[in-house]
């Protein structure tokens, strides 16, 4: 150990109005004038046009050096509102934690065509794997391929290859399975905000109930 | 197409059932419990009542034309095929009183109706899924322009897996790089590492963790530099990046190399 450093306390996490000599950056991101009322919900459109990630309300606030707790989030509720009344070929969607500009569903085969991309594909054994994955996660490979009924580790990688599906740990169990779970990709894929967005499974088995049940059986709690 | 000579009778009937359908676009399915859900359906069967004598029979003739069809019989459904004659002689046979209490706690048939039920509500939230917006597919956002990545925002939850990987992954890059032969005395001092990483990370420009790791000779020091940028990441001295999940990981310095306060570091071990 050094014994020949000063006692400068530097604090983690970066609280930026504490240090004592901030640097050009953070004097330039400070001295960065937040938009005019009538010019923030225009500001935020062009914060979310100009970046390819969806952005949370807050970092949308940060990049805007907007301290008013709402206003942004506000703004973001009249942009979509906007573009909804105006029947635009753009809509805000919040996907993954984050606000972003998306097409309208109805629009995708013309930006298809000027892309000339053909629309992405998932196999079905794919898009249940996924599934699977996502109501159960944290799941072992063995677990989904328990359900399923079938190999699943082409699959997986596949997903996994993909940015949809990733490891988040292993298991206690002999052999260190790994355990999988979904990504912020997942989420972004489908258009979902979190998790709880995914239709519950209650809703499924709501669903199925149409069959007339004689001998109720006991179905084991998912 | 309704009078194909040499074909099972079970064949025609169920190209009866699809008669629209030429034969090569019979369902395909992913495994036995897709199959068994798509008889029960068709046959109009309610799966807690399951009727093994019906199923068993139906299975194993859609077996026949899956074969008769050169479609491949996976191993899986012939399993299914065995566990379903097992299910049906078990209730065909007189059952012992005794026997019957001691198997009380995993009935085969109540597991095969249990897993029948799992698997279509997944089927279910499967097809749900399909109906999203798929990015790339309904929707579409605009493509990434390229920015220089030292400008951007830094996000901090980036997963600790990956930061595993990325390690052992140059690890095993080097691994026969390095010679055998050579065998040299190493100073390791943790905290001549961190020292080392805020030196060469100074200036806040992101440097990525694997050009980091390929810049140290040996496994140990590589170990020890990796444990120190833990630790000093921790103390909130560097941050991760890392550009969406999986992607590349990149390390910046929030301290001049100069400044730090490195009172707190773990004390060295001595010797």
């Amino acid at each position: 150990m050094s014994e020949d450093v000063d006692n400068l306390i530097v604090l983690p996490g970066v609280t930026v109005g504490l240090v004592d000599e901030p640097s050009e950056e953070v004097e330039a991101i400070e001295g960065l004038a937040p938009p005019d009322p009538e010019f923030l919900m225009a500001a935020v459109e062009a914060v979310l046009f100009g970046c390819d990630q969806p952005l949370s309300a807050d970092a949308v606030r940060v990049a805007l050096n907007v301290e008013l707790d709402g206003a942004v989030e506000g703004a973001l509720e009249m942009l979509r509102t906007a573009y909804q009344e105006r029947g635009a070929g753009i809509e805000l969607v919040e996907v993954a934690g984050g606000w972003q500009m998306r097409t309208v569903q109805r629009a995708a085969p013309y930006v298809a065509r000027a892309l000339g991309a053909k629309p992405v594909r998932l196999s079905r054994p794919a898009v249940e794997t996924l599934a699977i994955v996502a109501y159960r996660q944290p799941v072992t490979r063995s677990e989904v391929e328990d359900l399923r009924g079938v190999e699943c580790g082409g699959v997986l990688r596949a997903l996994v290859s993909r940015g949809l599906v990733g490891t988040v740990g292993r298991t206690d169990d002999p052999g260190r399975p790994l355990l999988y779970g979904t990504t912020p990709g997942f989420l972004s894929f489908f258009g979902l905000g979190d998790l709880s967005d995914l239709p519950t499974l209650r809703d499924l088995r709501e669903m199925q109930a149409d069959d007339p049940a004689e001998g109720p059986v006991p179905v084991p709690e998912a | 197409m309704a009078s194909l000579p040499g074909l099972p009778s079970a064949v025609t009937a169920l190209l009866a059932f699809h008669p629209q359908q030429p034969v090569v676009r019979t369902p395909v399915f992913e495994g036995p419990l897709d199959l068994l859900l798509y008889l029960i359906r068709r046959d109009g069967i309610d799966v807690r009542n399951l009727p093994i004598a019906h199923i068993t029979r139906e299975y194993l003739s859609y077996l026949e034309l899956m074969e008769a069809m050169d479609l491949g019989v996976a191993g899986e459904f012939l399993v299914m095929a065995a566990t379903l004659c097992q299910l049906k002689s078990r209730e065909l046979l007189p059952r012992d009183p005794e026997v019957e209490l001691e198997e009380e706690e995993e009935d085969p048939r109540e597991r095969l109706v249990r897993r029948l039920i799992e698997y279509q509500r997944y089927k279910e939230a499967s097809e749900e899924l399909s109906l999203r917006p798929w990015l790339g597919r309904d929707v579409y956002v605009r493509p990434a322009v390229e920015v220089d990545p030292s400008d951007r925002p830094l996000a901090r939850d980036i997963d600790a897996f990956a930061l595993l990987e990325s390690f052992y992954a140059t690890l095993e890059a080097q691994a026969e790089g390095e010679p055998v032969h050579e065998v040299e005395l190493e100073e390791y001092s943790f905290t001549e590492r961190v020292q080392w990483l805020l030196q060469l990370l100074d200036g806040g420009v992101a440097v990525p963790l694997s050009t980091i790791l390929e810049k140290i000779g040996g496994r140990t020091q590589r170990v020890l530099t990796f444990l120190a940028l833990l630790e000093i990441t921790r103390m909130g001295m560097t941050v991760l990046e890392q550009e969406g999940h999986l992607g590349p990981i990149a390390v910046a310095s929030v301290v001049a190399a100069d400044e730090a306060d490195l009172t707190n570091l773990p004390r060295e071990e001595a010797g």
